[in-house]
């Protein structure tokens, strides 16, 4: 074989190695779940200034996408877009569409209450309501018109069993919420958005606040809701994004810049942008 | 090692233990590599003192398996390190442990060689085993100067190379064998050969499996079991057509 032809040899097999084995033009897996939200061509802007700029993105159902990127990146703007809570910025302007369930909720007939009950949203600070822990659960589902006492004790069990609370509250579900630890309010939380049926629940940070072993058990147990539910998560620890969820969202200066099942952005990512955030390059 | 920017980490510590790490595995690659140069003079000349110098070596390189190892266990548990860093480190531990064995290899073959032969090889077949100790000696250190820049044609190389190896292997196992049913007196001795030329295939065998490594290391591609020979085989037999 001569030099040349050698050379070529060597450009082939390197494309070739280049081009993983399996095709990247499909993210991995994605094919194996149904959408749950769909954002198109998504721009935002808080008065002036364009805090998203041309998102576009498919988030896998009844999976856990995590959303990792420096501070001011864009990652809570975008989280908040998807039960609209951005609406209450009187500044905030939003082109483009989301599309949950075959629907735009951006849509001017869209009822964003019900929005607001089908995707709950969790904060990286416990927000329980001044009442007991009991009513803290059952207060959405009375707002939906569940009233027979019956009904209402068996969804607050099941909440709270699904939120991993069950056991440690049973006996005192008549206490203030207060009374609760920082993780266990946490949980308290969750239990109350899962209790009225959501598709979709978003977490902002949603562990940031708690110490390492409530941090655990909020990671198990949103390991055992994508089973239920689709989630979508916010997040500054990397690592906890790399434990916890299934697909990965890297932004950076309100631009996504990469999309990827976790496994594969965390040990081989595309982009150079993501090798250096997620290696501590630069942050 | 530019192309995996190991100096660029915000944390310079960070920066300064995966040159650590990289550069104990060259130093691990330099002791090999002398190891194996003196265990192929002892196979042509059966040099006793030589041979004895080639199984000291392995002293050192066992412990500097070890402690890499352990390098690399506290560099995962306190930095969690992701995508190239990680490839990096999964690289040099089983980098290490290739090497780790290619010095076992060279002992061995210093000591099947420094056996009384009674002059059973003769001078062809010194010269096959001494080209074909050249071919392994070349990959292995073509392989460390491809870890050392993270090269991918390099690896290339010696994954091909393993192939002129593995077909000098099987003539000089024919040339034996024939040896033996001609002389059934220089069996033992003989024995002692293929064994060390056994060992310098397994040679060409772990130098393929560093190459392999590397490639995963700089490209994030795992070819093991992909048979890369095929591939090769079909872009060669492309060219011809």
């Amino acid at each position: 074989m001569t030099q040349q032809e050698t050379q070529q040899v060597k450009s082939q097999i390197k494309s070739q190695i280049k081009s993983p084995i399996k095709p990247q033009n499909i993210v991995e897996g994605m094919d194996k779940h149904p959408t749950a939200v769909t954002v198109s061509n998504l721009n935002l802007f808080y008065g002036g200034a364009q805090a998203l700029q041309d998102v576009n993105l498919i988030i896998p159902e009844k999976q856990v996408t995590a959303f990792i990127g420096p501070s001011g990146c864009g990652k809570s703007t975008l989280l908040r877009c998807f039960n609209r809570l951005n609406d209450l910025i009187d500044i905030c302007r939003i082109e483009g569409k989301i599309v949950l369930n075959g629907r735009d909720i951006y849509a001017e007939d869209v009822n964003v209450p019900e929005l607001r009950r089908e995707v709950g949203i969790v904060f990286q600070k416990p927000n329980p309501f001044p009442k007991s822990i009991y009513e803290n659960v059952a207060y959405g589902l009375r707002i939906q018109g569940m009233n027979k006492r019956r009904e209402l004790d068996e969804t607050v069990e099941w909440a709270l069993k699904g939120a991993a609370l069950w056991d440690e509250v049973k006996d005192r579900l008549n206490d203030s919420a207060f009374g609760l630890s920082g993780g266990q309010q946490q949980r308290l939380i969750i239990a109350r958005a899962i209790a009225v049926q959501p598709k979709c629940i978003l977490l902002d940070e949603p562990c940031s606040a708690l110490d390492p072993i409530s941090t655990l058990k909020v990671e198990e147990l949103i390991n055992e809701l994508k089973s239920q539910f689709t989630i979508i998560m916010v997040t500054h620890n990397m690592q906890q994004a790399a434990r916890v969820s299934d697909y990965t969202a890297f932004m950076y200066m309100g631009e996504l810049i990469e999309f990827g099942a976790t496994t594969q952005v965390f040990t081989n990512p595309r982009l150079k942008k993501t090798e250096d955030y997620i290696t501590g390059r630069y942050g | 090692m530019d192309k995996l920017h190991l100096n660029q980490h915000i944390s310079r510590r960070f920066n300064v233990e995966l040159e650590d790490v990289r550069s104990q595995v060259l130093q691990m690659g330099g002791i090999v590599e002398e190891q194996l140069a003196n265990a192929l003079k002892v196979l042509v000349s059966g040099d006793k003192v030589l041979a004895k110098e080639v199984v000291a070596a392995d002293a050192r390189v066992n412990t500097l398996e070890v402690d890499i190892d352990e390098e690399c266990i506290r560099i995962v548990a306190l930095r969690q390190p992701a995508a190239s860093d990680l490839r990096l480190v999964m690289t040099v531990v089983k980098t290490t442990n290739e090497l780790e064995r290619i010095g076992d290899e060279a002992k061995r073959i210093a000591k099947m060689s420094s056996e009384e032969l009674d002059g059973v090889l003769s001078e062809g077949m010194r010269t096959e085993l001494t080209f074909m100790g050249a071919l392994v000696r070349d990959m292995l250190r073509q392989v460390l100067d491809g870890f050392a820049r993270a090269d991918v044609e390099t690896a290339v190389e010696v994954v091909k190379s393993d192939k002129l190896v593995d077909k000098r292997y099987k003539k000089i196992i024919k040339q034996l064998i024939k040896q033996m049913v001609a002389d059934p007196a220089s069996v033992p001795s003989v024995i002692n050969v293929l064994w060390a030329v056994r060992s310098l295939e397994r040679l060409g065998d772990r130098c393929q499996n560093i190459a392999e490594n590397i490639i995963y290391m700089a490209l994030g591609t795992d070819i093991r079991h992909v048979k890369l020979d095929d591939v090769l085989a079909e872009i060669e037999s492309q060219d011809t057509d």
